[in-house]
């Protein structure tokens, strides 16, 4: 028996060796929770620039999967070559396993190389770095602006036009609700919708005040913020938002309605467009986009803007420390944030560069060249949509949900978000 | 009678094992039997434990150094408003959910093993479907179930008067409520399914002699099976706070512990503060925490059921 | 009322209830399948059935996966943890419930309280632990941990049920001249064959169905495990909830075949256990 297992052991042993032998061809390891259809596309044209390169890529969900593995894969040292990053707090996370990667991008693309960036995104690089730590630890490569999409073939059907006042917006909603529509699909189960509606609402009151607040420059009990808070729990009370919104997901459920012509309005982002580009069968609103246009918030009170653009990096990649020694790691990472993978990705619509001097290429109707092009627009001047600590992300998260909830004050809500945010300075 | 009869059966197994034990003259090879199962804990669960304890000591400063912290972890732990909320989330869980399980559980595997013939089998498949179904689509089901206005629950409610105005998993007064029924109704298949191991494992003649002693029906069932299906329950009692303490998935997926913490329980606790807010100590703490009030629970547990070495505990039935 | 119609009455009745229950409790298993057999435009639809179904979903996600592969791994996993559960967790249900060994209390009770411990506490020291034993991406690193979780359940089963068994046999097999081994063999695993039946369903669940340590365990893609499926395809059919539900009724039916087949078990068990008494 142990003697056939030997056996066993030795051909094994051979066959790997002999296969590895033959395997001159490098190889990297990826993981992230990028769309897979979409990232096979952008490995396809990267193998076929660098032959002698094979791309392993491991699809997770976000969370809990995704998180888990990394925190593991860290934790035991068995991180792959280039992982998948959001700017501030996910990247500050793995900073210490992370590659400074300032000397290979100047190598690659110039000393300028960071100037090329946008600047929304170029302030997420470095966000939540230690003082005195001005290296980059994150490749954007792609960015999103946040909007209000909306269905414009129903709008057009119940006559009703793009809301440019917030009464508009409420006599829209309910023209949608008495229609049978749901008006406003709002997942307000996920933490990460809640935040990207309050950044639309903040930035209107005060530009920038959220950045200040996570800096702790300018208090969470801001009148500003106080107001923004109220103007939350309006879009629930107003009926704005569909019932029971606060048991909803944003995905797969409320996407899925929306895509489907079954609600009016969604606060997503940029990143909507890739709907076009699934498999089919794809609904008539999702085909080329046709169904779909977006605005940003109108003003919620007198005297008010409407919301300029939030926005920033929606995906950016790092190099590990495992990474840094496998040359073909940083070849493929180049290629993947501003080279031949951003461009299959951009093709596919999954959303905006984040470097200078690419756009999607390809079989794109006007409808949606036209959008991408008021994306591109509205990007230089967006106002940052990240958040530096996960802490603070959490409270306001907490504070959102009770809010609309009602079981808590706006006042004493922010207050609570305002005391996470001294801990975290204060640890630093 | 069947009682006494039981208690002499117990007396002679105990007579048994005395008598197996100073039968094994190398005593010690005895232990081989525990020998596995011990070597795959102290590896794969002991150390593990280990490891999150002495983690439970540490703190990460925000430049990134590690520096020994002593108990401060668990103040910060102990001190969070959430901490309690989620201690009581838990008490909620297992104090609903185990009792319940274990009646619905018990009352169908009580009619389906004596009552039906021809169906047995198909109910006993389908009541237990729920158990072998992935967790990420009973959540997704369920959050559809539970949405007024476009779920499935309030077309149905709404042709007997009941208006839903909001989702049940929505409201932080409810939320907690609304995921123990999925998780009764997820498990209840598990509890039926030990009751028919367990109704299957009844000595046939101790029911004999109970029909001869006349108790039929309602009778028989309360008064000799009820008590025969103690081990049963037992496990249940026990697997319940395991599957209490390890809840999980379904929270994570349906309401990620909110709205505003509502229902947040241990194991999303635990998950925020390692993986999302990357505070490997305060998880740990929170783990060991964890750790001392299983402890506590299964000492109580082998104290108030008694630890079924002796048979005490039959006998007073 | 005769006797007998009267016993008929309440066949008709219990059965009757059983059915009512059944139909209430069914409904969202019922939602599940008709999700699957929906196009995406009804795919959210506020009704518990929609018409016309179709088969798409299926076809596609058959046609699309090497769902063959997928499956062999799950197959190799599930059941080598199983084959590992059952024999470990009755070796050590039977030095506790019959050899009655001494301190074996103290190492139950200790078993089973480390297994309340939240998986999620475990996900890192056991990530350490695999790559330092280098079985990151290998079968055993994935079935060693799983079947070390899930002794202690196991064994509050098995030590629960023998605990129950009638004493007499194993008196009876010492007076025979059966050693420990042989009793263990012959007497004690036969006795609680429900039992072993139960533990063997819901090992092979819990492997089947557990995803955590799968995805630190297995990361590469070929590697994985049909747990990781709806991580997978939630990622890829995003714009197709009737695609992602039918793959994961796909994977429920090798469970619930195994249970359909192996619940008759029970009866058989039931059986042996009236003629032995």
């Amino acid at each position: 028996m142990r003697k056939m297992l030997f056996l066993a052991t030795t051909i094994l042993a051979a066959t790997l060796s002999a296969a590895s032998a033959q395997a001159d061809q490098k190889e990297v390891t990826v993981w992230s929770w990028f769309v897979q259809s979409t990232m096979e596309k952008s490995i396809a044209a990267f193998e076929k620039a660098h032959p002698d390169i094979k791309v392993k890529y491991t699809y997770y969900n976000y969370s809990p999967e995704y998180i888990t593995a990394l925190k593991a894969a860290a934790a035991s040292g068995s991180l792959p070559d280039v992982i998948g990053l959001q700017p501030g707090s996910l990247t500050q996370q793995y900073r210490e396993h992370l590659e400074a990667v300032n000397e290979r991008a100047a190598k690659e693309w110039g000393e300028n190389w960071a100037e090329k960036i946008f600047p929304v995104n170029r302030k997420q690089m470095r966000m939540g770095n230690p003082a005195g730590d001005d290296n980059y630890y994150i490749v954007p490569q792609e960015s999103q602006v946040l909007c209000i999409w909306y269905n414009r073939k129903i709008f057009e059907t119940l006559n009703i036009a793009v809301p440019k006042t917030y009464e508009e917006l409420k006599t829209a909603a309910k023209t949608l609700t008495d229609n049978g529509y749901i008006p406003m699909f709002q997942g307000a189960a996920d933490g990460w919708q809640n935040e990207n509606v309050f950044l639309m609402l903040a930035n209107q009151f005060s530009p920038g005040i959220v950045d200040k607040a996570q800096a702790g420059e300018t208090p969470w009990t801001a009148p500003e913020l106080v107001e923004a808070m109220k103007a939350w729990k309006g879009l629930f009370d107003d009926n704005i938002f569909q019932q029971g919104a606060l048991g909803a997901h944003a995905y797969p459920t409320g996407a899925q309605l929306f895509a489907q012509g079954r609600v009016g309005m969604m606060a997503l982002g940029s990143w909507w467009m890739q709907e076009s580009k699934f498999p089919p069968p794809l609904s008539e609103y999702v085909q080329n986009m046709d169904g779909f246009d977006f605005f940003h918030m109108p003003p919620v009170k007198e005297g008010n803007e409407t919301s300029p653009p939030v926005g920033g990096i929606d995906i950016g990649y790092g190099l590990t420390r495992n990474g840094g020694q496998n040359p073909a790691a940083w070849t493929f990472l180049a290629e993947l944030t501003n080279g031949v993978g951003l461009q299959e990705a951009l093709n596919d619509l999954n959303d905006l560069p984040a470097f200078e001097g690419h756009a999607p290429k390809g079989d794109i109707t006007d409808h949606v060249k036209e959008l991408s092009a008021r994306f591109m627009e509205d990007l230089p001047r967006a106002e940052n949509q990240r958040f530096a600590s996960p802490a603070v992300a959490e409270a306001l998260d907490n504070a959102l949900a009770g809010v609309a909830a009602g079981s808590i004050e706006p006042e004493a809500a922010l207050a609570a978000v305002q005391a996470a945010t001294e801990k975290v300075l204060a640890a630093q | 009678m069947v009682s006494a009869m039981r208690a002499e059966v117990m007396q002679a197994g105990q007579a048994g094992a005395i008598a197996g034990r100073r039968a094994g003259s190398g005593a010690s090879r005895l232990y081989l039997f525990t020998l596995p199962a011990t070597l795959l804990f102290v590896v794969f669960v002991a150390y593990p434990i280990l490891w999150v304890a002495g983690q439970s000591f540490y703190t990460r400063s925000g430049s990134g150094e590690t520096s020994f912290a002593g108990f401060a972890n668990y103040a910060v732990v102990l001190g969070e408003p959430t901490f309690w909320i989620v201690v009581r989330n838990m008490a909620l869980w297992g104090l609903i959910t185990i009792p319940v399980q274990m009646l619905i559980g018990g009352l169908l595997a009580y009619f389906i093993e004596r009552h039906t013939i021809v169906f047995r089998g198909f109910f006993r498949t389908m009541f237990f479907l729920p158990v072998v179904t992935s967790v990420s689509v009973i959540s997704l089901v369920w959050v559809q179930i539970y949405a007024p206005y476009y779920g499935i629950a309030q077309e149905y409610l709404k042709h007997v008067g009941i208006v839903m105005a909001t989702s049940p998993i929505g409201d932080p007064k409810t939320a907690i409520y609304a995921l123990i029924v999925v998780n009764i109704w997820q498990w209840t298949g598990f509890s039926m399914l030990m009751y028919i191991a367990g109704i299957a494992n009844l000595p046939g003649e101790v029911l004999d002699a109970a029909r001869v002693d006349g108790a039929r029906g309602w009778r028989l069932a309360v008064h000799v099976i009820v008590p025969m299906l103690a081990p049963a329950t037992k496990s249940l009692l026990l697997l319940g706070v395991i599957g209490t303490l390890q809840t999980f998935p379904i929270v994570h997926l349906m309401t990620g512990g909110g709205p505003n913490r509502a229902s947040e329980v241990f194991g999303t606790f635990i998950f925020k503060q390692s993986f999302v807010l990357g505070d490997t100590g305060s998880g740990a703490a929170l783990s060991v925490i964890v750790l001392i009030i299983a402890l506590a629970l299964s000492l109580l547990q082998i104290v108030a059921l008694g630890a079924r070495l002796t048979p005490a505990g039959k006998e007073r039935q | 009322m005769t006797p007998p119609a009267r016993l008929r009455v309440r066949s008709v009745v219990i059965h009757a209830v059983l059915f009512v229950v059944l139909a209430i409790w069914m409904v969202p298993q019922v939602y599940m399948l008709s999700i699957g057999l929906r196009t995406p435009a009804q795919a959210f639809d506020a009704s518990l059935f929609t018409w016309p179904v179709t088969f798409d979903n299926f076809a596609m996600v058959v046609r699309d996966n090497p769902l063959g592969g997928i499956f062999l791994n799950s197959l190799i996993v599930t059941v080598a943890t199983v084959a590992i559960v059952v024999a470990v967790s009755s070796l050590f249900a039977f030095a506790c419930a019959v050899l009655r060994l001494k301190g074996s209390l103290l190492l139950y009770t200790t078993l089973l309280t480390t297994l309340m411990v939240p998986l999620a506490s475990m996900v890192l020291p056991l990530a350490i632990l695999l790559k330092n034993f280098g079985w990151v991406n290998t079968y055993i690193g994935l079935i060693l941990p799983y079947a070390a979780l899930g002794v202690p359940f196991a064994m509050v089963i098995l030590k629960s049920f023998m605990e129950d068994a009638p004493r007499e046999l194993f008196e009876a097999a010492r007076v025979d001249g059966c050693n420990a081994w042989q009793t263990y063999w012959h007497v004690a695993l036969p006795l609680v064959r429900p039992a072993l039946v139960f533990v063997t369903i819901w090992q092979f669940i819990v492997t089947w169905n557990e995803f955590f340590l799968a995805l630190i365990v297995l990361t590469r893609s070929e590697m994985k495990t049909l747990t990781i499926i709806p991580m997978q395809y939630s990622g890829l059919y995003m714009a197709n909830p009737g695609a992602l539900f039918a793959v994961l009724t796909l994977i429920a039916l090798p469970l619930i075949l195994l249970y359909v087949l192996v619940q008759r078990a029970f009866v058989r068990g039931l059986l042996a256990g009236a003629v032995k008494g």
